[in-house]
Order: structure tokens, then C-alpha cells, then sequence
């Protein structure tokens, strides 16, 4: 029965080469299916060991690892859809689909996975796939947003990797750092910088924006979804929660969560991108995961309720964003229609944490670790950034709201007005409404609108009901204003890309490269000068021997040798115990 | 002894009305000879009570506070020299003049004030006087900078003064000393911190900042960045319970915003054009550093004693190097003898960076044991850190120095000689003082951080030279008062949409009413038939009530 661990992650690597074809691309709806058949066939304590394959490896199941496995399937599959439906048959879509799957198999196997090989193995898989899905369907602005991403990306997982290493230096391939009074600060360092690049943590973003802004409504529906949560799940395995203060770190945690949480918000509120404000969004809920965490490291004995605390709130997290990344690409095909329209403010509201919602719950859920410090102002700052989200989701309504004159009549010529998100729409006459991305969407929203009732109890409904009324008291006469048009509301905010870091770094490495290249030309010049003048220097003494390594320095012959030594290699690593 | 004491405040306020004449303009810089005196002379543990001013003042001078004095009136003084030739062919001298020197005196005041009273009104009196100094010039960003100012000190102010009054409620005393004040709560301690921390520039409050320094004249500048956020420093470590006990949750507060602080405000500064912003910045990165500090003294109160001494020497440090690098950016556009202005501007910047035996890097030195408290990995990298960027953020500035084309006018020979013994003080007082106290020198302290932001910032200086526009479209991509410019667009719509509402009021109350006005009319008449309280609403009689009530009162609390 435990068999079904190991499906889980080999149909959707065994189906990814067969999806490329555009007939059988229905087979990506069937690749998260074992996933979920799992869940609901096997004990939540299921283990498989698989001793022969890399350096031992073992898959299982145990509570975080449950709920992380549901709502990350649950992601997999209903993004799934608009990708046959969506994408359709055109150019490229196949490689988009190889990679989706690739990426998805990486990502079910990371969280599967029981030591650490396995975990950096799909941890890489999946972040390499998703380079692909980015850049699909290719374009100037993508090509910069998966450059990035993938620069980061590999940073993230040379120091993960690292991380790994340290770890099993001192303790062998096993879970979670061992029970000593003085874990390793590098190892807990590499660890927040490797996945603080997935998640998003300032100043570890860049790469963010970008590609939630240019990816494909279900890549984008994935990427913050799914993907970006296995940072989370890395943090709870791998650091030492529960076991000892650590207040140097906890601070550490505390600090740049605090950092992430409020300037993200302000950071998020002067974008004009609907997809940008979530991407912001998503940062700061990073922030306050990295928050909870420091609070845990401060204080272990709260740790049982804190892991249950953040993996809800991953939980509602990854359900409500990923429902927006998905509603946002059925807006664009008709930005008029009314039912989109009120899913997307449903679930701008829960990712808010209106009361009655998921938000909600999932807030009421933290608050005890929350106040668990007592500081006055750490209290202060959350109410801060509460009204800051619910502005924000504000924000995000007012984007996505049609613009006037827009409504009354002309639906059919609405995907040309999109100017920054023009492929998100097919190019071509009146395609018809993907009336199944629709349906797995309204799923969704059942989902995320029946998660407060069924799993919380009354008394965490009104949660953040007097920082609803302070936002809506400092955003209604904004919005009044600037809806009447008043005079001045028409001048647009100066555009400035505050947290584009990358905008202010990219001059600054590229002053930097020219330099490294000017300096490394002269001495290149300088090197063969004194080459010629040997060379002139050994002719006079005569022709030198013929040499036999030449030949196999020649480009084909060393590469050949080197793919055959990689595949012998890997051949013998599979094969050997 | 008393006598001077008072004289250090009392003087330039005598001098302000008469500095308005144009004949008297050189005796604003007789103002801070007093108190100059006072920080020479008198010692430290000297105490004055003075029962008949205000609710009963406490003045004197503890070892801190003198060496804020003598700081503070040294920099005045130059200032003063400076200002006197500056704004000698301005048509509103006079005017710049009285505020100059009510701004001086309050900032005295509050040095030499042990208790609370004095020190908020000296606190608020330099405040709000330095509102003039801001506005000066009268051009339209000055009277915006000057706004925001004087609504960010007000709301300071109010905090700070509410803080106060806890405080002596609290203690159970004006001039409370540091056991007494053990006994605060949380909400005396966050205002306290919260409403200095406007004056201190500490990030989010920090906007005021890079619009004022730079918009008011150049000595003005001087002492608003060098002295008056000094002052909040001096608050917080006369009035918060430092030594007493361990506040750690504050203490974190203070860290943790500091930090920030002292990486981002450099980091904003450096893609300013302006060299005044760029210095507001640096001014906004350095309390962040010192707060810090005192942070780490609200963590660990053991380390009070020497941590307090070692706070007021950095302060001193760097009041007297940014004012210095401000007067410098004067005589850059004004002086003749160019090559000496940028030597001496050279000096400071490298004082500023902490370069080794300079006084950045004593000051830094003894400020060391305070900062290697906690032995924290990532606490050191970010100290680290904010020396580079601080490092890159000066180097900046002296670009920019370098570009800036000089207008020379007659007549800056002594501003420029007062300058160059200002600088003369930077470079040998840390030496005399570290030697006479048997400090170590700062041989090799911030040698690794200065060798990182050389790194950093000389391939961009090769590529900035040879390939002039390559950061072009970075420059000015944050405006001077960076979170301030994002909210700029919001208030005006709020004001609409109030004014909407009351419209969409007076209509809708029109409507309901209109048609019954002359009945309510009739019957509201009715009700106030006596014609001796329709006569006392009239607007004189009702004024003259107020004012001589008022009188009363006044005539009443008098005798107390």
C-alpha cells in the first residue's frame, strides 16, 4: 500500500515526457492524482524506504507533512486545469507542460521526503522547472524575470545545498538538527538564505515581483502557492524547533520578519500591477512566517501550537493566493464578468483576514504565539500591518476593478486593452470562456470559504474586525475621492520601483562588471604579450614535441568523455548500496 | 557659578531681540560664549536649584551633559561666525538672526536643565524656532520642508510633553534620578521614546529630515544636524531608567529600529543628488547607530556607566564632524581658496568613516564594549554593513563636493578660519582625550569594513569616471523624504472627500429643513427671549468675558 508514496512521485515524472504532445495533454490533470489518493487511502503515518535509490531513500507521511501535501496537491490540481484549457495547443505549450509536470513531481517529492538528499534533490527540481514556466511564452520582460529568478534560485540552492552538507557532517542523513545546546550558526544561516530566497524574505525578493508579474496565471498560481511554502516546510524540519532557545537567531527571525512584513506592505501599496501588489502580499506574509518562527526559536516550549499555527496559516495562504493568481488570469479574458469579479474580492477579503474568513482564523490561530513576547510594541506593529494588508487588499480591488466605460457594452474587445499582460490573453477572435478553469476556480472558492466553518471555532470568526473599521475608515474617503474624481485624483502616483531592488542593483553590478572586465582585459593584453614573447622566445630554440593529450583536449572528444564518465558515474551511484 | 549657569540659556535670549538691527548682526556670535565658558569651567556634579522659575527648575551639568554643552555651544559658535557673513546680504537677517538665537537658547537650556520642566521648554523653544530657520529663504520646498517639520515637532512634542507628565507623576518628582525612574511603566517609556524618536529621526520618522536640513541656509543646517538631534539622545539618557534595570523588550525596540536605520537611510542617501540631502541622510544613519547603542544599554544596564559616557563622547564626534561637513558645503559654493575647503572637507569626510586615530574611530572604539554586549554573529555583520554603506555614502558626498562648481564671494576669510580650527578641534580633541584617558587608539578599527566599501565603491568609481551616465537612472529615483513623497498624493484627496461629505450635509439638512426654517426660527427665538443673553452672545461681549476670565485665572494661580 505504501507503494503509492512512491507514485505519487514517479507518475508525474514518468507522465512529463508524454504530455509534450498536444493530444495527451490531458494528462497533466492525472499527475496530482495519486497525490491525492494517497491522502485519502493511506495512514497519516505511511513510510516507504527505498535503500537502493541515491543514498537511502525514504518517503512518509507524518501531520505537517499531511496538510502540506493537501493543500499543495490541491494547488497542483485546480492550476492544472486552465493549463489544458488555457494554454491549449499553442507553440511551446508542450515544453510548458513537461515543466509543470517536472515541477510538480520535484515539489510532491520534497515534501515527501524523509532525509535530506531526497529533499534537496526535488527542492532543485522544482525550482529549475519552474525557470521554464516563467519564461513561457518567452518575451523580453520574462526573459529578465526568469534571468533573475534563476540567478537567485541557484544562490538559494548552493546554500541549502551547503546547509545540507554541514548538517550531515556532524550528524549523518538524518532529519532536523540534533538536540545540542549550540546548533551551528552558519548552518541556521545558510538555511534562512537559501530558503529565504524561495519565500521571498527582504531584502532576498527581487526576483519576486518579477516573476509572479510576468509568469502564466497557473505558473504564477503555483509559484506563490506551492512552491513558495516548501520554504516554509524547510524551516520547520530543518531548524531546531522545540529543542533549545536560541535568542541570537530567534531575534535574528524576528527582525527580518518584522522588516519584510511592513515595508513590503509599503512597498505593495504604490504598485499599479494587480499582480504585483500580490506578489508584495506574498512577501509580507513571508515576513510573517519568518516572525513566527523567530518567536518560536525565543520561546521553544510554544512550538507544538506555533508548527500548527504556521502550517494553517501556509494552508489558507496557499488556497486564497493561488485562488487570486487564477482568478486574475480568468479577469483578464472579461474583465467584466460580475462572478470573477466578487470571487476575487472574496478572496482578496480572507487573504486580508476580514473576519468570517480564513484570514481570520489562521490570525487567530498565531495569536498566541504572537503575544507571547508581551512586547507593547511588536502588538503595535501587527495592528500596523494588519490595516496595512487590508489597504493593500484594498488596493488590489481597486485594480482590478474595471475601468469606467468599460462595463457598459463592449466585452468582446476587453483582452486588447491589457497592454502590460498581453499574451495572457489568446490572440485571435472571441475565444470562448474556459468554462472548466471556471469551475475548478469556484471549487476553490468553495474550498477557501467553507475553511473557516469547518475547521475553526466560532469564537476566531471576528477576528480583526476593529482593524477592518480603522482601514476602511482611512480607505473609504480615498476611494470616494478618486472614484467622483476629484480634483488632483487623476495624477497618477510617480511610478517608482522602491522594491525593485533589482533596478537600483543592476547598474551598480554592471558598473561593476565593466570594470572587471576593463581591468581583466589589460591584464589579459598584458599575458599576451609575455605569451608572444616566449612562444618567439621557445621557436628559436626549436618546434616543441607533439603532444598526445592534444587530441583529446579537442571540444567533441572531451565532451563525449566527460557525458559518458557523468552517466557511468550516476549509473554506478543508482546502482551501488 | 550660578550665575553662569543661568547666563549659558538666559544670554542669547537677552541678545535675540537685539540682534534684529542690522548694526548689531556680530553679537550673535557673543551668544554662545557663556555657555562655552560654563562647559570649560564649571565641573561636572555642579547643581542649582532655582525654586522661582517655571514650577521650580533644577539646573546643572553632570559629566554627559557637559560634554553636550561644550559641543553644543562650540558648534553654535562656529555656526554663528559662519552665519554672520552668510546671511549678511539677505533681506531678512534680522529675522534669521532671532530664531538663530532662540533655537541656541533652547538648545542650551535643555543641556543645562536637570529637570523635566526646563527641559521640555527648552526642547520646544528650539523646536519651534528652528520652524524659522527652516523657511527662511521663502521658496516653495522650503515652506513645504518647513511644514511637514513643524508638524512632525509638534506631534513630537505633545508626546514627549505627555511623557514628561507621566514621568514626574510617576516619580513622584520634577528632576528624578535613576532609581526613581525604575519605577516607569510601559506607557511613560514607549511616548518617551516614541516622541524623541521624531527629533532623533529614527525610521519611520525620519522624513522631516532629509527636507529640512537641506532647505534651510547653510549654518542653520549646521546645528539642526549637528546639535538639535543631539538632543533627543541627551532625553532619552537623562530620563530613561539607564543603569536601574534591564528593559529588554525596549531595549530590543530601540536595537532593531537603530538597525534598520543605520542600513537603509545610507543606502537612500546614496542615490541623492543634493549634498545636503545626502549629508541629512547620513546624519538619519548615524542616530540610528547611536540608538543602537542605547539599545544595548536598555538590555544590559551594567554596561550604564561607561555606555553613557562613551554615547555623549560619539555624539560629540559626530555633532561636531556633520556640523563641520555642512559649513564646508557653504564655503565649497561660497570661498575663494578652494583646494584648502576640499582638503578640509576631505579630513571630516575620512573623521566621519572612522578611518584609524580619526575621532570616528575612538569615538567608535569606546563605544565597543556597548556594541559586542550580546557577541551576536549577525548583530556584528549588520554594524559591519552599515560602516560600508556609511563609508560609500561619504565617498558620495565628496563626488559630489568634487563636482559642485564653486561661486566665490568676498569676505569668508574668518567663516573659513573659524572652520578650519573647528576642524583643527575634530582631529586633535579625540586624540587628547584618548590619550589622556588611556584609550586605545583605533589602530585597526573599521580597516576591514574600509576595505570592503573600497572594493565596492572603486570599480564603480572607474566606471562612473570613464563611462559618464552608465548610473544615470538611478540617481534621484527616491526623492528626498522618501516614504513622505509616496504619501504625498493622499491628504488633499481626504480634505476633498471631507469637504464632499460636508456638501452632500448641507444639502441633504437643506432639504429636510428648508421648508420648516421659519417655524424653527420662531420657536428657537422663543426660547431665548431675554435679551440680556442675546446681548452677551454678541462677539465683543462675549470676547471680553473670555479675556478677563482668563485674567482671573490667572490672577489666581499667580499667588501659589
Amino acid at each position: 500500500m505504501s507503494g503509492l508514496l512512491l507514485a505519487v512521485v514517479l507518475v508525474p515524472l514518468l507522465l512529463a515526457p508524454l504530455v509534450v504532445h498536444p493530444a495527451w495533454r490531458w494528462l497533466v490533470l492525472i499527475a496530482p492524482l495519486p497525490a491525492l489518493a494517497s491522502l485519502a487511502l493511506l495512514p497519516p503515518d505511511a513510510t516507504l524506504e527505498l535503500p537502493w535509490l541515491l543514498l537511502g531513500t525514504a518517503l512518509g507521511l507524518d501531520e505537517t507533512t499531511w496538510v502540506f501535501l493537501l493543500f499543495t496537491t490541491l494547488v497542483w490540481s485546480l492550476a492544472a486545469v486552465p493549463v489544458v484549457e488555457r494554454l491549449g495547443t499553442a507553440a511551446g505549450t508542450g515544453r510548458f507542460r513537461l515543466l509543470f509536470l517536472l515541477a510538480l513531481a520535484g515539489n510532491l517529492w520534497l515534501i515527501l521526503a524523509r532525509e535530506p538528499v531526497g529533499f534537496y534533490v526535488g527542492f532543485a527540481i522544482m525550482g529549475l522547472a519552474a525557470y521554464g514556466l516563467i519564461l513561457h511564452p518567452g518575451g523580453l520582460m520574462r526573459r529578465r524575470a526568469g534571468r533573475v529568478y534563476l540567478a537567485m534560485t541557484l544562490i538559494g540552492e548552493l546554500a541549502l545545498f551547503v546547509a545540507l552538507l554541514l548538517m550531515a557532517q556532524t550528524q549523518g542523513v538524518t532529519w532536523s538538527l540534533p538536540a545540542t545546546s549550540a546548533p551551528d550558526g552558519t548552518v541556521i544561516a545558510l538555511l534562512l538564505l537559501g530558503l529565504g530566497i524561495k519565500a521571498g524574505l527582504m531584502p532576498l525578493h527581487p526576483w519576486l515581483p518579477l516573476a509572479y508579474g510576468a509568469a502564466p496565471a497557473p505558473a504564477a498560481a503555483v509559484l506563490s502557492g506551492a512552491m513558495s511554502k516548501v520554504a516554509l516546510l524547510g524551516w520547520l524540519r530543518l531548524l531546531p524547533l522545540g529543542q533549545v532557545a536560541l535568542p541570537e537567531w530567534g531575534m535574528l527571525f524576528v527582525w527580518l520578519g518584522l522588516v519584510s512584513l511592513l515595508v513590503a506592505l509599503g512597498v505593495g501599496l504604490v504598485q499599479t500591477d494587480p499582480r504585483r501588489v500580490l506578489a508584495y502580499s506574498s512577501i509580507s506574509k513571508a515576513g510573517l512566517f519568518v516572525l513566527l518562527l523567530g518567536l518560536l526559536l525565543l520561546e521553544p516550549t510554544l512550538t507544538p501550537i506555533g508548527v500548527g499555527a504556521l502550517t494553517l496559516y501556509a494552508a489558507h495562504h496557499a488556497l486564497v493566493k493561488s485562488g487570486l493568481f487564477l482568478g486574475l488570469g480568468l479577469r483578464d479574458l472579461d474583465p467584466a464578468r460580475p462572478l470573477v469579479r466578487a470571487g476575487l474580492i472574496l478572496l482578496a477579503l480572507a487573504l486580508a483576514g476580514a473576519p468570517l474568513t480564513s484570514g481570520a482564523l489562521a490570525k487567530s490561530v498565531a495569536k498566541p504565539v504572537l503575544v507571547s513576547p508581551g512586547w507593547i510594541w511588536l502588538d503595535l506593529a501587527l495592528m500596523l500591518a494588519t490595516v496595512a494588508t487590508m489597504l493593500l487588499m484594498a488596493r488590489f480591488v481597486w485594480l482590478i476593478w474595471p475601468a469606467p466605460g468599460v462595463d457598459d457594452g463592449h466585452r468582446g474587445a476587453l483582452p486588447m486593452l491589457r497592454t502590460s499582460n498581453d499574451t495572457q490573453a489568446p490572440v485571435g477572435s472571441q475565444p470562448a470562456f474556459p468554462i472548466w478553469s471556471l469551475a475548478a476556480w469556484i471549487l476553490l472558492l468553495g474550498l477557501v470559504a467553507g475553511f473557516p466553518f469547518v475547521l475553526g471555532e466560532p469564537s476566531a470568526w471576528p477576528t480583526n474586525a476593529g482593524a477592518m473599521l480603522i482601514a476602511g475608515l482611512i480607505a473609504a474617503p480615498l476611494a470616494l475621492a478618486i472614484w467622483r474624481r476629484a480634483p488632483g485624483s487623476g495624477r497618477r502616483v510617480r511610478r517608482r520601483s522602491l522594491g525593485d531592488l533589482v533596478v537600483l542593483i543592476e547598474p551598480i553590478l554592471a558598473a561593476q562588471l565593466w570594470t572587471g572586465r576593463a581591468l581583466f582585459g589589460r591584464w589579459n593584453a598584458t599575458v599576451e604579450a609575455a605569451r608572444a614573447h616566449l612562444y618567439s622566445l621557445g621557436e628559436r630554440v626549436g618546434s616543441p614535441p607533439p603532444d598526445p593529450e592534444r587530441t583529446l583536449r579537442a571540444w567533441p572528444t572531451a565532451g563525449w568523455l566527460w557525458l559518458g564518465v557523468t552517466v557511468l558515474l550516476l549509473l554506478l551511484v543508482l546502482v551501488a548500496p | 557659578m550660578t550665575l553662569l549657569l543661568i547666563l549659558s540659556w538666559l544670554w542669547p535670549l537677552l541678545l535675540a531681540p537685539l540682534v534684529l538691527q542690522p548694526r548689531r548682526h556680530w553679537l550673535v556670535a557673543l551668544a554662545p560664549l557663556p555657555a562655552l565658558a560654563t562647559a570649560l569651567w564649571i565641573p561636572a556634579g555642579t547643581r542649582i536649584e532655582l525654586p522661582w522659575l517655571l514650577i521650580g527648575a533644577t539646573l546643572g551639568l553632570d559629566t554627559p551633559g557637559r560634554i553636550f554643552l561644550g559641543f553644543t555651544a562650540l558648534l553654535w559658535l562656529v555656526a554663528a561666525v559662519h552665519a554672520i557673513r552668510a546671511l549678511r546680504d539677505s533681506p531678512h537677517a534680522g529675522r534669521f538672526y532671532l530664531f538663530f538665537l532662540l533655537a541656541m537658547a533652547g538648545n542650551l537650556w535643555l543641556i543645562v536643565a536637570l529637570d523635566l520642566a526646563s527641559f521640555y521648554t527648552g526642547f520646544a523653544l528650539m523646536g519651534l524656532a528652528s520652524y524659522g530657520l527652516v523657511i527662511h529663504d521663502g521658496q516653495r520646498e522650503s515652506l513645504r520642508a518647513g511644514k511637514v517639520y513643524l508638524i512632525l515637532t509638534l506631534l513630537g512634542e505633545t508626546t514627549l510633553f505627555m511623557a514628561l507628565v507621566l514621568i514626574a507623576h510617576q516619580t513622584g518628582s520634577l528632576a528624578p534620578s535613576a532609581s526613581a525612574l525604575a519605577a516607569l511603566d510601559d506607557l511613560a517609556i514607549g511616548l518617551l521614546i516614541l516622541g524623541l524618536a521624531v527629533k532623533a529621526g529614527l525610521m519611520p520618522l525620519h522624513v522631516w529630515l532629509p527636507l529640512a536640513h537641506p532647505a534651510a541656509p547653510v549654518p542653520a543646517s549646521a546645528v539642526l544636524s549637528g546639535t538639535m538631534i543631539k538632543a533627543a539622545l541627551l532625553g532619552w539618557l537623562r530620563f530613561l531608567p539607564l543603569g536601574a534595570l534591564a528593559l529588554p523588550h525596549w531595549g530590543w525596540l530601540l536595537v532593531l529600529a537603530g538597525l534598520i536605520t543605520a542600513i537603509l537611510a545610507p543606502l537612500i542617501g546614496l542615490i541623492q543628488t543634493n549634498p545636503k540631502v545626502v549629508l541629512a541622510y547620513s546624519s538619519v544613519a548615524k542616530m540610528g547607530f547611536m540608538t543602537l547603542a542605547l539599545g544595548m544599554l536598555l538590555i544590559e544596564p551594567a554596561l550604564a556607566p561607561v555606555g553613557v559616557l562613551a554615547l555623549a563622547f560619539y555624539a560629540g564626534h559626530h555633532a561636531l564632524t556633520k556640523g563641520g561637513l555642512f559649513l564646508g558645503v557653504g564655503l565649497r559654493h561660497t570661498s575663494g581658496h578652494q583646494p584648502m575647503i576640499l582638503a578640509g572637507l576631505s579630513l571630516l569626510v575620512l573623521v566621519m568613516i572612522g578611518v584609524p586615530l580619526t575621532g570616528g574611530a575612538i569615538a567608535k572604539d569606546e563605544l565597543k564594549p556597548v556594541l559586542e554586549t550580546l557577541d551576536w554573529v549577525w548583530l556584528s555583520a549588520g554594524l559591519g554593513l552599515a560602516a560600508v554603506v556609511t563609508a560609500l555614502l561619504m565617498a558620495r558626498f565628496l563626488w559630489l563636493m568634487w563636482q559642485t562648481a564653486p561661486h566665490p564671494e568676498p569676505g569668508y576669510r574668518l567663516a573659513g578660519t573659524a572652520w578650519g580650527l573647528l576642524i583643527g578641534v575634530i582631529l586633535v580633541l579625540p586624540l587628547v582625550v584618548a590619550l589622556g584617558g588611556g584609550v586605545k587608539l583605533g589602530w585597526t578599527t573599521n580597516l576591514d569594513r574600509l576595505a570592503i566599501a573600497l572594493a565596492l565603491g572603486l570599480p564603480v568609481l572607474l566606471a562612473a569616471l570613464q563611462r559618464p551616465g552608465t548610473l544615470d537612472g538611478m540617481l534621484d529615483r527616491i526623492p528626498p523624504g522618501d516614504l513622505l513623497e509616496a504619501l504625498r498624493p493622499l491628504p488633499p484627496l481626504w480634505r476633498w472627500s471631507q469637504r464632499w461629505m460636508r456638501c452632500r450635509w448641507l444639502v441633504w439638512r437643506e432639504r429636510l429643513l428648508g421648508p420648516r426654517r421659519d417655524w424653527i426660527d420662531r420657536q428657537w427665538h422663543a426660547t431665548r427671549a431675554s435679551s440680556v443673553e442675546r446681548r452677551m452672545a454678541r462677539w465683543l461681549v462675549a470676547g471680553t468675558l473670555w479675556i478677563g476670565l482668563l485674567l482671573l485665572i490667572g490672577l489666581m494661580v499667580i499667588p501659589r
